[in-house]
This record gives structure tokens, sequence and C-alpha cells, in this order.
């Protein structure tokens, strides 16, 4: 190969050419030159180890990787502490346990007071605007559920399922937390978008503006975002990502407004299945490589499809709906599938 | 003869760390989470150097440097505690980074068209200007566009939407979108001009 490693340690640097760039470009890009370039970058490696380092440590990283292999560690750790000796120690305590237990229980038959907890239960295909006993305002979206107590006594903690927009009341002494099945949200006062639905397997917050702290929920410190930031964490794998985003997109639904930025076929039908208490079932594995962009504001669902259908190869019909038992309708049922036909024409 | 008395210091030095790093990848091998860290905090950041600049991103460099140290924890029972750790972490970044780079590149393709649009290159320009310097400096111009001008130069050139699916997107004319987008060209074409981009060029080669 007629390449200079002169150009790679320029390109390494940050002192490059276009053209250098171009020929950087192209050599990682050739597969026959990956066993020269990986010689290369080997050797540029065994040099670099001996190189001083810039100041600044990276122990976030660290954390990030530590959230991820945790679940997996803990089953690991709980298998090692069951040894012969913890198993009749807990043989003898177990009885101890239970009488210490029975005597407590009836010391303290005395009545307590308890605190009552509300629920806001957002029906599908709807929207719902919600004040909180602190004065907290906000929105729920569609089949999204609320649940909060009735008398903030103890800090301000709610619970949610589903997506909700969060209009917090400024009380420094007592922080307002969000808990969701994977995150907790913790503000003193701002402005900020949650979403959280159970059989999707993500999570995301959004702030718009002020300032969240977001702990797993094991109570571990992820992140601090600044306003456009958005979190997200994959439910599945728990790795976490934190991004710059235009908030507005998120929380534009709360004015009625369906905005999709590059979101995958498959969250966009998630979506739209929720705006307006659809199904929609995806066809073709194919479509789901497709990304779309879009604004809609008031249209009814076939408008959204028949646009989406516009720009991107795909077809839509609608189901023949069903009557269930009690001879009521059920839910509106669209399939997308693949429009081979016009592919070439994307 | 002072040199072979010095030498096998050096190689008793170098013998203890290898034994030192040959005993904490055996206790790695066996699911120690300390050992782990202690890799991590012996290699972490240097992977992290080498990567970004590789792939000129923080972003890139610290998801590398996280998938990298997953998979050795996932297969640590495959490890071999004879062989240099140095390597083996070598091997697995390497994939990592020609996987990375390829992903970035495509995502920022749209930088490089639009250099291409708003500057002539001559073979002096070509060869002599700091090109990391001027996509910064192109990112920053983008930025700064005014917010429709923005918009539509990003439906564009990064989501290569045809301009009059743009034009119906928004409600306006393909006429006017062809309007924003030449003008958001010119301003950056200013944003470039001339004495502006003779700061990018190097003297090191004159």
């Amino acid at each position: 190969m007629d390449f200079n490693p002169e150009i790679l340690y320029r390109f390494f640097k940050g002192e490059y050419s276009r053209k250098d760039f171009l020929t950087i470009k192209s050599v990682f890009e050739k597969p026959e030159l990956k066993e020269e370039l990986k010689t290369l970058l080997q050797n540029h490696w065994s040099d670099f180890n001996n190189e001083p380092l810039p100041k600044g440590n990276v122990d976030h990283i660290l954390r990030k990787i530590h959230h991820q292999i945790q679940p997996e560690d803990n089953q690991v750790k709980s298998n090692r502490f069951i040894t012969a000796f913890q198993r009749i120690a807990a043989i003898l305590i177990i009885p101890l346990i239970l009488t210490f237990l029975a005597v407590f229980y009836f010391q303290t038959k005395s009545p307590t007071v308890e605190v009552a907890f509300a629920e806001i239960q957002c029906p599908m295909g709807v929207r719902t605007k919600f004040v909180l006993p602190d004065g907290t305002t906000g929105f729920l979206n569609s089949g999204s559920t609320l649940e909060y107590p009735v008398i903030f006594t103890n800090g301000r903690n709610v619970t949610l399922k589903g997506e909700a927009y969060f209009d917090v009341k400024h009380d420094e002494d007592h922080p307002f937390t969000v808990n969701t099945q994977n995150l907790t949200t913790r503000v003193l006062g701002t402005q900020f978008n949650v979403i959280a639905y159970e059989n999707e397997n993500s999570e995301e917050i959004i702030l718009k503006e002020g300032k969240v702290e977001v702990y797993s929920n094991r109570g571990e410190k992820l992140e601090i975002l600044q306003p456009n930031q958005k979190l997200v964490l994959n439910t599945q794998t728990r790795q976490y990502n934190k991004n710059q985003v235009e908030a507005y997109q998120y929380v534009s639904w709360t004015e009625g407004k369906l905005v999709f930025r590059n979101e995958s076929m498959q969250q966009v039908a998630n979506r739209l299945g929720r705006w307006y208490n659809a199904e929609i079932e995806i066809r073709d594995p194919e479509l789901l490589k497709y990304a779309f962009r879009a604004t809609f504001i008031d249209e009814p669902i076939e408008e959204v499809l028949k646009l989406l259908a516009k720009t991107a190869p795909l077809n839509y019909k609608e189901q023949i709906r069903e009557t269930t038992k009690d001879n009521t309708y059920a839910k509106r049922k669209f399939t997308v599938s693949l429009d081979r036909k016009r592919l070439d024409a994307f | 003869m002072s040199c072979k008395l010095i030498n096998p210091t050096i190689e008793f030095l170098r013998d203890k760390n290898e034994i030192a790093e040959k005993n904490l990848l055996s206790a790695l091998k066996n699911g120690d989470v300390k050992a782990f860290d202690q890799l991590f905090t012996e290699y972490g950041k240097r992977l992290y150097h080498f990567a970004y600049g590789y792939l000129k991103s923080r972003e890139d460099a610290e998801g590398l440097v996280q998938e990298v140290f997953l998979k050795i924890w996932k297969n640590r029972d495959n490890l071999n505690p004879d062989l240099s750790f140095k390597a083996y972490l070598f091997k697995i970044a390497y994939h990592y980074i020609l996987e990375f780079f390829e992903k970035s590149n495509r995502e920022k393709a749209y930088h490089h068209l639009i250099i291409e649009e708003a500057i002539v290159f001559t073979d002096e320009t070509n060869e002599r200007l700091n090109y990391q310097m001027l996509l910064q400096k192109v990112e920053i111009l983008i930025q700064k566009l005014p917010s429709r001008q923005k918009e539509i130069l990003l439906k564009r050139k990064k989501e290569g939407i045809p301009i009059r699916e743009i034009a119906e997107q928004l409600g306006i004319s393909p006429k006017t979108v062809e309007n924003h987008l030449t003008e958001a060209i010119k301003n950056l074409k200013n944003g470039l001009g001339k004495e502006d981009i003779s700061v990018l060029l190097f003297f090191l080669f004159f």
C-alpha cells in the first residue's frame, strides 16, 4: 500500500488537510486494506502507550459500565454468599425473627394514619391536563397513569406509567420526584418530559428548563441533565446515554401536535397507536429501517398514514373492525406493508 | 560492566509488573470486579484518548471505551492471563474503531457535502488547509444560521429530503425552499471568506 503512516499521525493529532482526510477515509473503508491498517494501528497503539496523557479522568465511563454489569454481578455474589455456614445461621435466625415480628405486630395495633393516594388515568387516544396539590401542573399523554399522594407530607413523590410532561412548582425544601419502573427523576422546580411506557424497552427523560437529577431504581446517581438534554435508558441492556436534543419537539404533544423527528417505523407505529387508540401492525421487517420526520396537527389517522406512505414505500390498509361480545366495535386496526413496486423511487 | 548491573534490575521490574498484571487478569477471570476496575484505571483513559484521535468525537470515544470494557467483562471466562492485556485490549478495540469510524462518517457526511458546496478547492487548499478546523468552523456557522435556513439546510443535506417534499412539509412553495437554501449556502460562503480560511492554512511544509 502506498500509504504514508505520517498521514495517519497527522490525522490523529488533528492537523490534517482535506487530501489527508480523503486518503484516511478510503483506507478505513477498503476491506482489502484491513490487515495493513490493523498493523499500522497496532504499532501506533504500542507507541501511544509510552506517551504522556492529558489531565482529567474517565471515571464516569466506569460508572456507566458498572451500571450495566451490576445486575449480573449481584447474581454471582448472592450465589456465593449462601455458604453452608450461612445456611445454618439462617435456619437458626428465622424463628427468632418470626417471634420478634409477632411481638412487634401485637404491640403496635394502634391505628396509624395512612397516606391516601390518588390516581389519574388517561385513556387511549386522549391527553389530560392535571394540577397536583402542591401547584405543579402538567399533561398526561394517551394511555398513561399518574399516582400521587393526596397530601404531600414527606416530600413530593409521584409514580408514572407512560408519558407525562411536568411543570414543577419551585420548592427548594421539598424536592419533587417522579418514579418510573427503572428510573427516579429528582427536581426542585423545572419543566421536563418523562416517557416510560411499560411495553416499550426504553425510558426517556427530556429536560426543557431548569435542572434534574436522574437516579436508577437502585438509587445510583446516573446523570444531571441540563436544558435540551435527553437521557435514554435501554431497559433490556440497562445501557444509558445522554444526548443533546431540541426539547420543544418532545413537549409539542401537550399542544396537540404529533411530531416525529427521525423516528423509526416501530416508534412511529407505537406512537400512532397510542395517539389514535388504534392498532398498527407492520407486516414487512424491511420497513423497520425507515425513519420519519413529520409534524401533524389535528389530522385524522388516515391522513397521517397517507402522508407517511408518500415519504416511504409503504401501503396501508384498514382491517374490518371486529365486534366484541357486548356488540361494540373493537379498536381500529391498520396493517402497513412494503410497497415493492415503489421501492426504486426511494 | 556497569550496564550489565543495571539491566537485570530493569528486567526484574518489568517482570514484577507483568506478574502484577497476570494476577489481576486471573482475578478478573474469576469475576473480581476490583481487578476489573484496576485494569480500567490502568488503560481506560489511554484507550479513550487513542479512540478520540481517530473518531474526533467525545461521545463516540466514550461509547467505544464502554463497549470495549463491557466486552472484556463479558468474555472474562475466555481470558488468558499469560498473554499481554495491552494486545488483547487492542484486538477488541480495533473492531470498534472501524465500526465507529464508519458510523460517524456516515452521520457527518453532510458536513463534507456542505463544505464542497461552499468552498472551491484548489491544489493548495486541498493540501494546506487544516481540514479539522474547517469542519469545526462549518459546524459553528451552521448553528449560527437563522433557524429557517438551518432547518431547510439540514433537511436537504443531512436527511436528503427532496426540495419539493420539504416545501410540502413546511407548507411553503418549492421556490421559497430553494431561496432559503441558496441564502444558507451564501451565508456559509461568507463565513468562510478568503481571509477567514487563510488563517487555517498550514505553514509547516513551506
